[in-house]
């Protein structure tokens, strides 16, 4: 009840919002290549509707690969630094360096390597996404539970047992907190991307419409873009409460469900 | 089975255990009772193996090892569960981490879960029953770990009066029923005075100031007896205040 009554909120401050923006245009009179109404971006919306999907269905897809090649690499640099403590010292710095340089002066780099198609927007959605989430699983891997780790240390487990069993579950409510943060940055990779050189995707309707001043197509490509960040967003929340459920007590009661109800079978 | 000698560790140059003799025969409990920050803890990670000693020596079985690791189980205050596995995995732990096949194991588990009235709750995670049911759970992983000797540091000092007293008959069930030998150290007096084979009532830097045998089967109730070894205890530990 509580979550349909925030969500209801939620929908009603968006509408508000809306309607505050159309007032402001309609009052001011403003000229549609400066700033379209929510009613023109949305007529441009339902005319336009094959084309945009098309269109973010490539974006989607930079998106996804990019996210998913992220996340491999944050996995294997943070359970490898974890796994090698001498190496985050020498590592670490290393990767900070590299967030330090700007995404967007790669972005060319990028285009030069690996050419027009969906290589760089892959790549920069991946470097984007890498950074946030390798931190988040490194950190999830070191927090320190010194009694626990003690108590398997003491019945005999291995290294690679404590890890399993222990370690790497443990560090499951941080990987999904930073997976979340990287999810919310992972569009910026596919756009820069795309203006660098694209045929496709929102990124270059974007810069399409920003060149012929068809500023309702400009909002329109990126109404769907925020619809499909906020739908993976949606998607690794679901997937964050389904494997990390013990932290939550609705959580445990429908983990216990899911596993009478198996039980059952 | 054990027998210490010696034991000695500080901290930054702050002795905690200044040379302790300890000897524990086969299946008795030897219960320490002392002041928090006494040092008990300590005794017991020493021991366990988990922190290195300044010097002394350990025997068990006649063998001199350099700790216990591997040869004893800990039961510790927090239940130390897994929060991502169900009762009857966490029982399992100790199985698993030895790289056995824990579903060998798993009839034997859900036995003795069963026994410690944890049958319907086999599946559920530690998260979702009570506290006493946490520790009866690491009791039984306790069982599984499959050690002689038991090192139980403050078991049972978490829980609520009325649950410490059922499980203190619980966990001494280790040793009538199952053989083994406890450590049990606590802060409480009346629970070593209830539970201990021999009680040690301890001061600061782990001296030894009174060797209690208090007398009677056990869990012992409360009664004027146990209750004059207790002023005993309490006036020694005093006396070493002022």
């Amino acid at each position: 009840m509580a979550r349909l009554r925030d969500r209801a909120l939620g929908l009603g401050l968006f509408l508000l919002l809306l309607a505050l923006w159309e007032g402001v245009c309609r009052g001011l009179d403003l000229p549609p290549y400066l700033l379209p109404s929510p009613g023109r971006v949305a007529r441009v919306l339902l005319s336009q509707a094959p084309e945009l999907l098309a269109h973010g269905a490539v974006t989607l897809g930079e998106m996804v690969l990019g996210i998913l090649l992220g996340l491999g690499a944050a996995l294997l640099v943070g359970g490898g630094l974890f796994a090698l403590p001498q190496a985050e010292r020498a590592v670490l710095p290393l990767l900070v360096a590299t967030q330090a340089a700007p995404v967007f002066a790669l972005a060319p780099l990028l285009v030069v390597w690996f050419g027009f198609g969906m290589g760089p927007k892959v790549a920069l959605t991946a470097l984007v996404v890498f950074f946030p989430v390798a931190l988040a699983f490194l950190q999830g891997l070191k927090h320190r539970d010194r009694g626990r780790e003690d108590l398997l240390r003491l019945m005999g487990g291995g290294r690679i047992a404590r890890f399993r069993a222990f370690h790497l579950p443990g560090a499951l409510p941080s990987l999904m907190g930073g997976l979340k943060t990287g999810v919310c940055v992972a569009p910026i990779g596919a756009v820069l991307g795309e203006w660098c050189g694209a045929s496709r995707g929102l990124g270059f309707l974007m810069l399409q419409g920003n060149a012929r001043l068809a500023t309702d197509r400009v909002f329109a490509a990126l109404a769907v873009l925020v619809v499909l960040g906020t739908g993976l967003y949606g998607a690794v929340d679901r997937l964050e409460r389904r494997l990390v459920w013990w932290t939550r007590p609705e959580g445990r009661a429908r983990w216990l469900e899911r596993r009478e109800r198996k039980g059952r079978k | 089975m054990l027998e210490v000698r010696s034991l000695r560790k500080s901290f930054g140059g702050r002795p905690v255990l200044e040379g302790l003799d300890l000897d524990l025969p086969r299946g008795e409990c030897l219960a320490l009772a002392g002041p928090s920050g006494c040092g008990k803890s300590t005794l017991l990670h020493l021991l366990a193996g988990l922190v290195p000693p300044d010097g002394g020596t350990m025997r068990m079985e006649g063998r001199e090892v350099p700790s216990l690791r591997g040869r004893c189980a800990l039961m510790a205050q927090d239940d130390r569960l897994l929060p991502w596995m169900d009762l009857l995995d966490n029982a399992l732990l100790p199985v698993r981490m030895r790289g056995e096949d824990p579903r060998r194991r798993e009839g034997e588990a859900r036995e003795l879960l069963d026994r410690f009235g944890l049958g319907e709750f086999l599946r559920y995670p530690p998260g979702s029953v009570s506290g006493g049911m946490r520790q009866r759970c690491a009791l039984v992983r306790t069982l599984l770990w499959g050690c002689p000797l038991v090192l139980l540091d403050e078991p049972l000092s978490a829980l609520d009066a009325f649950t410490r007293r059922t499980l203190q008959e619980e966990v001494l069930r280790l040793q009538g029923e199952w053989g083994r030998t406890l450590l049990w150290v606590t802060h409480d007096l009346e629970e070593a005075l209830r539970v201990g084979d021999r009680v040690w009532v301890l001061g600061p830097g782990m001296e030894v100031r009174e060797r209690l045998v208090p007398p009677g089967p056990k869990p012992r109730p409360a009664d004027g007896e146990l209750a004059a070894l207790r002023e005993r205890a309490f006036r020694a530990l005093e006396g070493s205040r002022g």
